[in-house]
């Protein structure tokens, strides 16, 4: 194995530790953040690891309509999730050994998980479940194309299908880079991103109310360790998703040299860039309420006008339309 | 003879001697009869699967002609690239759906006509052979109408049921309106170019004004959309596919209605061309406009089959919005990223065949367990018909392009040629590349939509009425057709490589290229295509175990209880779960002003038409007078205007 492989190979391992370990912690982070501007203690910074720990420890029990389905999804529910996490940069911005796919690999992947998610949904028989689960599907027909048009506005102005790419290209442009369809690009992809977390005002992770509930919804069948790997890919998800915006909006210093000080010091500055953007979260979710479920569309809508308004702009600039 | 030609004229004469022994057979024993009807159809597609491999590899154009003396006179026949490549997808779906019959016609079928549907079947097959290798517009037409009956028949086969018949009659009528719009264009192309013969249409896009051929255009578009299933020409389908036997569903859905794409294609890009980039633009926005709403109007069906066939509907869009950027492309002279796109829409057109094959065969198979298409019947199959089940997953993830599967592969490459329409140097084209491939990942979440609720109502959860609780798995011929479709739709989905240099070379011919290798060709000036399958697949698998392991060493070591579900404390009911339609609701509450119902074209598209039609008979009805003299003067007059116009 030659030295450059390996050098990908220790990029590679650090780059999943940093999603596995950092994931529990920004979800925590995020309740914290919440419950300080609400004037309360919140959780312990720990307390996603323990409950991790607690639902590892304790007995799984699956309703007996169930079949192969129900326990397999949560593998490859974290699967997806975890290989969407490798077209992502998080430190670093270097590829991994080869390109892997883009954008539009990263929105699929997440696809196929929640293909198994909600069709598993549905095995216990539950009316909870497969209410939320017809929920979550139907959200996603909405958020899919909300979240693609903006990166595709990105995909279409660098050339690249690549996020790696996309982001190394960004970076060269130093503080010109947050020109109008940029702006308007990356909010859309915000607000769309809210809703793939299932995060306020989209859905509310804390409650298990049946009016409510989307995401937890379809998880109330599951228990023990399947219920802690579901969690921990809905974690992991949320971080990666997080990743990505923060390096779309912070894209600069993601190439690290091969040594351990310039590794870490650019793990500590990701690190930050990702509290930036879940303290944002935080503000919003303390801040707007959940909307109704059928009002959802029109967040969704005005989002996807904007990324239209981010192409047109990107189309006609310096073209005499005075824009 | 060259070795192609050979192997192609003994897998028509199987599929004649297949139709005739099949016939034959019958009269002694149903049962050999479905047998030997099955083996023949296998033998004969794989002579052509063989050939059109050959002649795809080897880049040759010929043409056949062979004297049949008098009703078709000479036989013209042209094998090409772009031909060659829609036998190999026709060949290739027939070898597991005619495994699939044996078991299917026995269980279903035996007490009926099982000569005429196994002799029917063949010439259907050959009929679509002969309509994607004619070579002459005249026998165009014949084996194209010949097509059309023939899967009329399979429509009203059930000839007992008023829904068959209806179905029969829309297909019929629908068909017909189309092939009088390629006749109307096939006698213009004659006008120009003396003959009938497709070499001669060549040259026709030289002596041609451009006004008439953009009528041209619209009547190709028209004419094959039909058979194809564009919005609004679509109404035929979601009636007809679902009364033909399921068999036969599998072949109409997934090779039929692609007939209509090679006629577009043909048309368009070897007779036409050159063409305005207008008619990219128009064909790209049918394009959008039938995925959405083929895939929106599934959304509120509870047929299986109806949902099926709407859902190819959808896909045809997929496989049009590539063909239109692929114009776009060619218009502006980038031949390359034409041929690129064009690679998208083959195959697409194959993944399709693949994965439409897959589901129409499972949906027979629950059809012939349960006796009904109704799916809100259904439910809790899943342990009842375990290899079914699997299967109509895995064609469920691959029509929803879901990665690991075909259909991601062909549904990626449209994505990559949207965008790239962005690097052409027209401001309308820039904003609707973006914007239409945004759609398509809106109608990619509808259709996982569509599917999830499909399979959901069909396998999981409690049964919902008693029917379920007696079905069987079925016969292994059955489940052998259907899993050989599914291996196909993994392994293409995982090595879509291998089917590259045959889909380079159809689609650089159709554009009029060298053969060049189109992925690499696309990458040479940025590296905007990249993916790997492969990799992507071993990831997954990688990490599915990495879970899996640590989940079995780490944490409690109590085995997996097994409870009932709580349903607040009484005991759980089918009624608890939601329906299939109730599953859809709240899709159909946010799109209901995009959820047109079917009688909207019928009474604002069809029913207007039909009754100008119908005032127009009235207006002419005073020239029939029934009076001698009066129709004596017509004549008079008709001879007087034609010896002036020849005269003039």
């Amino acid at each position: 194995m030659n030295h450059d492989t390996l050098k990908h190979l220790t990029l590679l391992l650090i780059h999943l530790g940093l999603l596995l370990l950092l994931s529990p912690f920004i979800h925590i982070y995020i309740k914290k953040i919440k419950a300080t501007l609400q004037g309360r203690i919140g959780p312990p910074v720990l307390q996603g690891y323990y409950d991790l720990a607690k639902y590892f420890h304790k007995e799984t029990v699956v309703s007996n309509q169930t079949s192969w389905l129900f326990s397999i999804t949560p593998f490859i529910v974290f699967s997806t999730t975890i290989t969407a996490g490798l077209l992502i940069p998080t430190f670093s911005s270097k590829e991994f050994i080869v390109p892997l796919g883009g954008v539009i690999l990263f929105i699929y992947l997440f696809s196929l998980g929640r293909f198994f998610m909600t069709a598993a949904a549905c095995e216990p028989g539950s009316s909870f479940c497969s209410m939320a689960s017809s929920r979550e599907i139907m959200f996603a027909t909405l958020i899919e194309p909300v979240i693609l048009l903006p990166l595709f506005i990105f995909v279409c102005l660098y050339g690249t299908n690549n996020i790696f790419e996309i982001v190394n290209q960004l970076s060269n442009k130093g503080i010109t880079l947050y020109t109008p369809t940029y702006v308007l690009s990356l909010i859309a992809i915000f607000i769309a991103s809210l809703a793939e977390m299932c995060r306020v005002p989209f859905d509310n992770p804390e409650t298990h109310y049946e009016l409510t509930m989307i995401h937890e919804g379809m998880l109330l069948e599951y228990s023990g360790k399947q219920l802690g790997i579901m969690f921990l890919s809905s974690w992991l998800k949320q971080l990666i998703i997080i990743s990505l915006i923060a390096n779309l909006l912070f894209p600069w210093y993601t190439t690290p040299d091969f040594t351990l000080a310039s590794i870490s010091l650019l793990g500590v500055i990701y690190l930050l860039k990702v509290l930036v953007v879940s303290t944002l979260i935080a503000f919003i979710e303390t801040t707007v309420a959940k909307v109704r479920l059928f009002r959802v569309r029109d967040i969704l809508m005005a989002s996807f006008i904007m990324s239209i308004i981010a192409l047109v702009i990107s189309v006609y600039k310096g073209k005499g339309l005075g824009i | 003879m060259v070795l192609e030609t050979l192997l192609l004229k003994y897998s028509f004469l199987v599929f004649v001697l297949g139709a005739i022994s099949a016939y034959l057979i019958c009269i002694r024993s149903k049962a050999i009869s479905i047998v030997a009807s099955s083996v023949f159809a296998i033998i004969a597609s794989t002579l052509s699967l063989i050939s059109s491999i050959f002649s795809l590899t080897h880049q040759h154009s010929y043409i056949l002609s062979y004297h049949l003396g008098f009703p078709i006179g000479k036989l013209e026949l042209v094998i090409d690239p772009l031909s060659a490549f829609f036998i190999f997808i026709i060949s290739l779906l027939v070898i597991p759906v005619s495994i699939y019959s044996i078991g299917y016609l026995k269980a279903e079928y035996l007490e009926k006509n099982i000569g005429l549907l196994c002799a029917l079947y063949h010439l259907f097959i050959l009929s679509m052979l002969l309509v994607v290798l004619s070579g002459n517009g005249f026998q165009f037409l014949i084996f194209w109408e010949l097509m059309t009956l023939i899967s009329f028949a399979f429509v009203i086969f059930d000839i007992k049921s008023t829904e068959s018949k209806n179905a029969g009659f829309i297909y019929l009528l629908m068909t017909h309106i189309g092939s009088a719009f390629l006749l109307l264009t096939f006698l213009i192309f004659a006008k120009y170019t003396g003959s009938f013969s497709f070499v001669s249409f060549n040259e026709a896009s030289n002596l041609m004004p451009a006004s008439l051929k953009a009528i041209l255009f619209l009547f190709i578009l028209l004419g094959f959309g039909t058979k194809a299933g564009i919005v609004p020409l679509h109404i035929w389908l979601p009636e007809a596919h679902p009364a033909a036997p399921s068999h036969i569903s599998a072949l109409m859905s997934g090779v039929m209605i692609k007939t209509g794409i090679y006629g577009i294609l043909r048309f368009i890009f070897d007779f036409l061309s050159p063409f305005p980039s207008w008619w990219g633009i128009f064909v790209l926005l049918i394009g959008i406009t039938t995925a959405v709403l083929g895939i929106i109007f599934a959304s509120s069906e509870v047929d299986i089959k109806r949902i099926l066939a709407y859902s190819s509907i959808e896909n045809i869009g997929v496989i049009l919005l590539s063909i239109g950027a692929s114009m776009i492309f060619y218009s502006f002279d980038q031949k390359i990223l034409a041929a690129a796109a064009l690679v998208a829409a083959l195959f697409h057109s194959l993944n399709h065949a693949l994965f439409k094959g897959l589901l129409f065969t499972c949906a027979g198979s629950i059809i012939s367990a349960t006796h009904t298409r109704n799916i809100e019947k259904l439910g809790g199959l899943i342990k009842l018909m375990p290899k079914t089940a699997f299967l109509f997953l895995i064609g469920s993830l691959a029509i929803c392009a879901l990665p690991l599967f075909n259909g991601f592969i062909s549904e990626w490459l449209t994505f990559q040629s949207l965008l790239r329409l962005y690097e052409l140097k027209s401001d309308f084209i820039k904003l609707l590349g973006p914007i239409t491939a945004s759609i398509l990942g809106f109608t990619g979440a509808v259709c996982a939509a569509v599917f999830v609720k499909t399979f959901a109502g069909i396998f999981v959860g409690m049964p919902r009425t008693h029917q379920v609780n007696h079905a069987k798995e079925v016969s292994p011929s059955m489940s052998l057709g259907s899993s050989l479709l599914g291996i196909m739709c993994f392994l293409i989905g995982i090595f879509p490589f291998l089917l590259f240099p045959l889909l380079n070379t159809a689609a650089s011919f159709t554009i009029g290229l060298e053969n060049i290798n189109i992925q690499s060709a696309g990458n040479v000036n940025n590296n905007f295509v990249s993916i790997s399958p492969l990799i992507i697949f071993v990831i997954i698998l990688l990490s599915f175990f990495f879970i899996y392991i640590f989940s079995k060493i780490y944490g409690s070591k109590l085995p997996v209880r097994k409870e009932e579900t709580w349903s607040c404390g009484i005991a759980p009911k089918a009624e608890f779960e939601h329906t299939p339609t109730g599953f859809s609701q709240p899709l159909g509450v946010i799109f209901s002003e995009l959820h047109t119902p079917e009688s909207f074209y019928h009474n604002y598209i069809y029913l207007p038409i039909v009754n100008g039609l119908i005032n127009l008979s009235h207006k002419m009805r005073p020239l029939q007078s029934g009076v001698l003299q009066i129709y004596l003067l017509y004549i008079f007059l008709a001879l007087i205007f034609c010896l002036v116009w020849i005269k003039l």
